[in-house]
């Protein structure tokens, strides 16, 4: 049997195979997994917050050990993909480390998210500073009409 | 007094306690330490080492349930390390620490006449 599960499903794929059903009695008794857990059970996935202002929409992601070069941003419609490269193993080939322990993660991520409301990304900001590479993109705000006045006439 | 330790035990927390990550490397000099701390400016980060202790903690910009997120990690250190010619360094959201051996930790080669 596969003892290795995708980092996303709670429960081994082949489990899922072989008693099919089994995700969902579980979750009848225990509820669905707090996301805030999983997350810390799973540190090596991209933390990101996402934060939906009146003007604009700021996407924070924290990936300390990378540089702002490293990184590829980009946004179609409401969708946006953050993709960075690790080049770790590169700059540091060929040197031997004595590892007392080790549970930093540097590696290579992609991850997509659908923004909740419009954006025009073209005006798009993003900066890297203190390992958080941070998104700013502006709101399409809808123009809102100006206000028309109407006479009143008297009717005959 | 129980009532005071009620209210103490239930009061609202001020910050979320996250534990960094750290890669703990032994090299010929001493040990090397870096820990993963996203958001945290150098101003905003405190350690401390003494008693046989080392204790890193640092306030973060990044939040956690409406919460600042304070990251706070201790290790116990032995004699061997040289208290005073600890070092640090924070770079891109990690902070690495130079824990140099001691004097009298350092290994000598003695060569056989």
């Amino acid at each position: 049997m596969n003892l290795l599960a995708r980092r996303e499903n709670e429960f081994p794929v082949e489990l899922e195979h072989t008693f099919p059903g089994v995700e969902e009695f579980f979750r009848s008794i225990f509820g669905s997994p707090d996301p805030e857990l999983l997350r810390r059970h799973h540190p090596w996935g991209p933390v990101h917050d996402l934060k939906v202002g009146e003007k604009e929409v700021t996407l924070l992601f924290a990936c300390p050990g990378h540089k702002a070069e490293d990184f590829d941003v980009e946004i179609t419609g409401n969708l946006i993909s953050v993709k960075t490269c690790c080049h770790c193993e590169d700059e540091h080939a060929g040197e031997k480390h004595n590892y007392m322990f080790k549970e930093r993660s540097c590696m290579s991520f992609e991850e997509s998210l659908h923004l909740p409301v419009k954006v025009i990304g073209a005006e798009a900001k993003a900066s890297y500073e203190h390992g958080i590479l941070q998104v700013t993109i502006p709101r399409e705000l809808k123009k809102e009409s100006q206000p028309r006045t109407i006479k009143v006439t008297c009717g005959k | 007094m129980k009532d005071k330790e009620k209210t103490e035990k239930h009061a609202t927390p001020e910050y979320v306690t996250l534990r960094p990550p750290a890669d703990v490397e032994d090299t010929p000099s001493g040990v090397e330490i870096a820990f993963e701390m996203p958001g945290v400016k150098t101003s905003d980060i405190q350690i401390e080492a003494g008693n046989g202790m080392l204790k890193i903690e640092g306030k973060s910009t990044l939040q956690r349930r409406g919460l600042p997120v304070v990251f706070k990690r201790s290790f116990y250190i032995s004699d061997a390390v040289d208290i005073g010619k600890i070092s640090a360094c924070a770079k891109d959201g990690v902070l690495t620490l130079s824990l140099p051996k001691a004097e009298h930790a350092i290994p000598r080669k003695i060569t056989v006449s």
